[in-house]
């Protein structure tokens, strides 16, 4: 801590930290700014910050702080004032921002903003919410001394690809969007073109602004320079209500907003008219992907299901509830075997619901399945999990970052924008995949091995650890057999280097996805990794520990109340009499689904027709995350709450209610009226999730730094946190005694011979709910595959060929993209881009044939 | 005596002209600034002045203004600005006819108009859609939507004096 | 309902009848004084001769409600005297009809709070909704015509209804 002095009075500061941020959190003062911001590096562009500044006269000696007549300090003043934002503070920092040259200065840095900048207020969408208006009111001049008529005339609806527009006129130049694209989002998009008045903001890359973060620059931008496509003039920001929320999307739980507003063109109901994230700084800080911030349509969409279907006659038709509740009891009290598959978007209430509904008609834990069932290690996150309290914030020099089979961009986008700003500050990455991602240029240790090898290349860093005798055994259990085993794994010289980096880091992290990774392999892969992480002591401690890269947002949380993919598998084998399949689509995404059409009676809840409600004989339409309560857990361990925002669509219900009826009507049991009942008695129930009461979740804290909030400085109401910035359970490492266990893996490959199709996870995918926003639609690629050229080469196949694929007895049509990041010898086929199901687990390819010829358009 | 003088002035006020009002056959004129029902204008060329900003709806003590905008385009286009009012609707009921709204208007758009004759048998007739309050089209003006060159409107609000 | 659904129109004399209890009811409508707010002030204008209520039968403004006809609603009630008015609608004998005069009592006004009834028709039926805050006379005596409107388009086997 050090002292500095604002306008004579004396704070107790943390040191190193801006000066702007300081000024606000901790002297309430508010240093007006446009270019700076907390989260990103100071540039002094706007010249707004202007303060007079100086230092405390020290005596030479002895340091202590010399005072004059008054008995307040002395200080030395700079001669001239000076930019607070590129200031750190250090001890004797002494600022005056209430004299009357520093009022002057601010007066003519906004009135020379103003000449240039059009009087759109009225109509702007950033009106109301909008740094340059409200600073314009308390620091401006009221009167100029231009010419209004000698305005700027520029272009006004620019876009900048087909998700964001940009006003020429009202931008000031600040660059925020272009430094954030840049220097956060590592996304080379947008640049300044020109000098001088004529400069502008242009994008440079093709398609244009190719982010997956564009969004935020909205956000930033301090007038309403860049707006949405989405929201444009959809309604002015004071008429909105804020509803906090999840977003339903990833494993990232991050925080959002959802701005909800009556609309008389859906008759009248209060609707989502945009989605803004909410500042929770152990999650997403201020940042949500597009794909949170457009994917909010299916919420409201036309082909939302309104009413309960069942079959007759082989179709399905609309009933009431209380005849598909009857038909449901009935099939279920004489049912031989129950199942359920879980949805990644169900929360924790409906998991628990329809948790204590399969095991009241004779279920056990194996017949409860999540989906996607790509991933396992439920049990290794319980013990190594990413310690509580936790923080990408407070990652940097002495951390190191590592990536194991998964393209985190594509798969949790916020993590990825994390990772990588730690790694600004100084962390290591090392990435351990199949092919190249994103994230390798921006690793130190871009680490290939052979896809399906995955368990081998941790192997191999486990071994080089214990032979080059960095491990610590004190906690490990079962020690003695791994180390035996280890003796037979040859370890590549490759990894030496990132094992040492590992083994003397500070802190680790480790990404476990699960790219090219079947179902048994994964089980192994997690625990690899917690070998890894347990024998270098980097578990128990914050900011250690394993995160798993779930494929859904709420898959921890199912994981948690004794879901597994284990069981999803089983089911799918052997598909039980009666099915529940809550909230996913199973039959259309995966191959491997397909046998569930065998299933007696299948009970279907969702919230669109699809393939999986086509075998269904009864369908009950459920609620979208936006129309209720809910809880859902981060890939972080984080238990967080989601309100209710928008009125209730038909007759739809929550899932957790469904299923609460249909068990008070079988064992009598009472039916829980509401979310946070049912969350009561998962407190009781479950220990992990004992402080997860609604109360507890919804606790708020005061973050550094402040952004939004009541002033407004850095643009939006929404960045403000209201409702809770959750919980995180503690992992059993953390308990210093607790012996952990570490377990060979054996790293067997598969021996099948042919190419390896591997199916990778793309963020903008035809998934049954976010294919429904329509203003993404030119986001989604087209279903394609990825060959290497040297296969595209062998089997006379070139870019833009449509291909048939046949796998275990599926066929798919794709279009084909020759990659040169692809390693001969594997495809990779991106998953739920078609309407056609996919393979989830990688297997070998059968024969490939040419359906159609590229256009010749496409070839280049 | 008493009974005289009282039948006199009893006399005296029937001899002077009638005092009353005989609404509703007659109408009384309302003074220049009397404050009735809205309306929204039009440009001489038939476009709305109306630009959907909703600030009208903001400075309504009353709650009463409803403004849904959405973006002209060139092939429709409502206003000469960017943006106009797809929905405006005003319930009579609720409004207390202060005339913030006109004072908030940043284009002159929405005026307080001298009609009062406003009574209604439901509830629901008291909200006032946009057709029911936009002025008739001028003579020699066109009914929006219009089509136009493009470029021809690039300004986002039509052009004001200076404000003083 | 039941004469006329089982015997049809049953010609002049109903038909006369009607249109001449009607016009009868029309004619001598006695408001009961019920001033709550500022409203009443435009009330009693509408009263004074400048307007002259009794042109239409109206002068008697009753404080009793046994004797009153037209319960004119001028203001805001707020939720402790919402029980009253209803009880004085009761009192009143039929035929009866409601007027709510000026925004607050049609629909709460600017008064969007807990303390205010938001709008009338929810503890009395309202037949007419006089807008204006408050409303000049003309706009009341301009309510006063849309109740005679609806008053002689009342069907006989709507009186004992009323």
């Amino acid at each position: 801590m050090v002292t500095i002095y604002i306008d004579g009075v004396g704070y107790e500061v943390p040191a190193g930290t801006n000066l702007v941020d300081v000024a606000k959190f901790y002297a309430d003062n508010d240093i007006p700014v446009f270019c700076y911001h907390p989260k990103m590096a100071p540039v002094g562009m706007c010249r707004m910050c202007l303060v007079e500044m100086g230092s405390v006269e020290k005596d030479k000696e002895s340091g202590t702080v010399l005072l004059d007549e008054q008995g307040s300090p002395k200080i030395r003043w700079m001669p001239k004032m000076q930019t607070a934002c590129t200031q750190t503070v250090y001890d004797g920092l002494a600022i005056r921002t209430n004299t009357q040259q520093v009022t002057e200065a601010r007066e003519d840095i906004v009135e020379f903003l103003l000449t240039s900048h059009p009087l759109d207020c009225p109509i702007c969408d950033k009106g109301g919410e909008c740094p340059l208006q409200n600073l314009t009111m308390r620091h401006g001049p009221g009167v100029s001394v231009f010419y209004f008529e000698d305005k700027m005339h520029l272009a006004k609806h620019v876009p900048l690809g087909e998700l964001i527009y940009l006003d020429r006129e009202r931008c000031i130049q600040c660059a925020r969007c272009i430094r954030f694209s840049d220097e956060l989002a590592g996304d080379d998009v947008l640049a300044f073109h020109e000098r001088g008045r004529a400069l502008q903001i242009v994008t440079v890359s093709d398609p244009p602004f190719d982010s997956k973060f564009s969004g935020n620059t909205t956000d930033i931008c301090p007038v309403g320079a860049l707006t949405t496509a989405d929201f444009r003039f959809g309604a002015r920001p004071w008429e909105l209500k804020e509803v906090p929320s999840i977003d339903p999307y990833g494993p990232e739980g991050a925080n959002i907003s959802l701005s909800t507003r009556l609309d008389r063109d859906s008759g009248g109901g209060i609707i989502i008219k945009r989605v803004m994230p909410r500042q929770n700084e152990h999650v997403n800080e201020i940042w949500i992907s597009d794909k949170t911030r457009f994917g909010h349509h299916h919420t409201r969409h036309i082909d939302r299901l309104v009413t309960p279907l069942h079959r007759e006659k082989n179709t399905l038709i609309e009933t009431t509830w209380d005849k598909a509740f009857k038909q449901i009891i009935d099939k279920l009290k004489g049912a031989t075997s129950v199942g359920a598959i879980a949805g990644p978007g169900l929360s924790n209430e409906d998991l628990w619901e329809l948790r204590q509904l399969v095991l009241a008609v004779g279920g056990s834990e194996k017949s409860l399945g999540i989906w996607p069932a790509t991933m396992s290690g439920g049990e290794v996150v319980k013990q190594v999990g990413i310690a509580k309290g936790s923080n990408f914030n407070t990652m940097g020099k002495g951390t190191v970052i590592v990536l194991v089979a998964t393209d985190l961009e594509e798969e949790a986008p916020i993590w990825w924008l994390r990772a990588k700003a730690a790694r600004d500050r100084g962390a290591t990455v090392v990435v351990l995949n199949g092919r190249p991602t994103k994230m390798d240029r921006y690793a130190k240790f871009s680490l290939r091995h052979e896809y399906g090898d995955a368990v081998g290349a941790i192997n191999s860093l486990t071994a080089h650890i214990v032979n080059g005798n960095h491990h610590k055994a004190d906690r490990a259990e079962g020690f003695a057999e791994l180390q035996k085993a280890l003796k037979k794994v040859k370890a590549d010289d490759r990894y030496a280097a990132a094992a040492e980096a590992i083994a003397g880091a500070d802190n680790v992290v480790v990404f476990c996805g699960a790219e090219g990774v079947t179902l048994a392999q994964h089980a192994e892969l997690m625990q690899a990794c917690a070998n890894v992480l347990i024998l270098t002591g980097h578990v128990g401690r914050t900011n250690n520990g394993l995160i798993p890269v779930w494929p859904g947002a709420n898959t921890q949380g199912a994981i948690d109340l004794g879901y597994t993919a284990e069981a999803t598998a089983e089911l799918l084998q052997n598909p039980p009499a009666v099915l529940i399949v809550a909230g996913c689509n199973p039959v259309g995404e995966d191959i491997a689904a397909a046998n569930l059409r065998n299933a007696d009676f299948v009970i279907v809840t969702s919230q669109f027709d699809t393939a999986t409600t086509a075998i269904a004989d009864v369908v009950l339409p459920q609620q979208s995350f936006a129309e209720r309560e809910g809880t859902f857990t981060s890939g972080e361990r984080r238990v967080q709450r989601f309100y209710a925002a928008q009125g209730v669509i038909g007759e739809s219900f929550p899932d957790w209610k469904i299923f609460a009826q249909v068990r008070h009507a079988i064992d009598k049991s009472t039916a829980k009226v509401s979310a946070g009942a049912v969350m009561a008695e998962i407190t009781k129930s479950v220990a992990a999730y004992s402080a997860m009461g609604y109360k507890n979740l919804a606790q708020v804290e005061r973050q550094f730094p402040d952004v939004g909030g009541t002033d407004q400085y850095y643009g939006g109401t929404a960045y403000q946190n209201t409702g809770g910035i959750g919980v995180q359970w503690p992992v059993s490492a953390e308990n210093a005694e607790a012996k952990l266990n570490v377990v060979p893996v054996s790293s067997e490959k598969s021996k099948a011979k042919g190419l390896l199709v591997v199916p990778t996870t793309l963020l903008y995918d035809r998934g049954m709910l976010f294919v429904r926003s329509e203003i993404m639609s030119l986001r989604i690629p087209p279903a394609h595959a990825n060959f290497s050229p040297a296969d595209a080469q062998k089997l006379k196949l070139q870019d833009g060929d449509m291909v048939e694929i046949n796998l275990e007895g599926a066929s798919l049509t794709v279009q084909i993209i020759v990659n040169e990041t692809i390693p001969a010898g594997v495809i990779t086929l991106p998953k739920c881009l078609s309407d056609q199901p996919g393979p989830f687990a990688p297997m070998v390819a059968g024969s490939i044939e040419k359906v159609a010829q590229a256009l010749a358009a496409t070839g280049d | 005596m008493g009974l005289i003088n009282g039948l006199m002035t009893t006399i005296k006020h029937v001899l002077q002209e009638k005092a009353t009002f005989q609404y509703p056959e007659v109408e009384r004129p309302v003074r220049e600034r009397y404050k009735g029902r809205h309306a929204l204008k039009r440009y001489d060329n038939g476009m709305e002045k109306c630009i959907g900003c909703a600030l009208c709806a903001a400075a309504c003590p009353a709650d009463a203004i409803w403004v849904e905008a959405a973006e002209n385009t060139d092939d429709e286009r409502y206003s000469p600005g960017e943006r106009y009012a797809k929905t405006y609707e005003i319930n009579m009921l609720r409004c207390i006819f202060c005339g913030y709204c006109e004072d908030a208007c940043p284009t002159e758009a929405i005026v307080l108009e001298h009609e009062y004759k406003l009574s209604f048998t439901d509830r629901r007739d008291s909200i006032y859609t946009k057709d029911m309050l936009i002025d008739p089209v001028p003579p020699g003006g066109q009914d929006t939507p219009h089509q136009v060159e493009p470029h021809s409107y690039d300004r986002p609000i039509p052009d004001m004096e200076n404000p003083k | 309902m039941g004469v006329s659904s089982k015997l049809g129109n049953l010609g002049v004399v109903t038909t006369k009848l009607e249109d001449a209890v009607n016009w009868g009811r029309t004619r001598a409508m006695w408001p009961m004084l019920f001033g709550l707010a500022c409203c009443a002030i435009e009330m009693m204008s509408t009263q004074a001769p400048y307007y002259d209520a009794s042109r239409f039968g109206m002068e008697l403004m009753r404080a009793s409600p046994r004797q009153a006809d037209l319960m004119i609603v001028a203001g805001r009630v707020s939720r402790k005297m919402a029980p009253v008015l209803r009880q004085l609608y009761d009192q009143m004998p039929e035929p009866k009809w409601v007027l709510a005069m000026g925004d607050c009592a049609s629909c709460g006004g600017v008064f969007n709070n807990y303390a205010i009834v938001q709008g009338v028709d929810e503890i009395v039926p309202v037949d007419v909704y006089v807008a204006g805050c408050p409303p000049r006379p003309e706009q009341l005596i301009h309510g006063f015509m849309t109740l005679h409107e609806k008053v002689k388009e009342m069907k006989w086997y709507e009186w004992a209804g009323k």
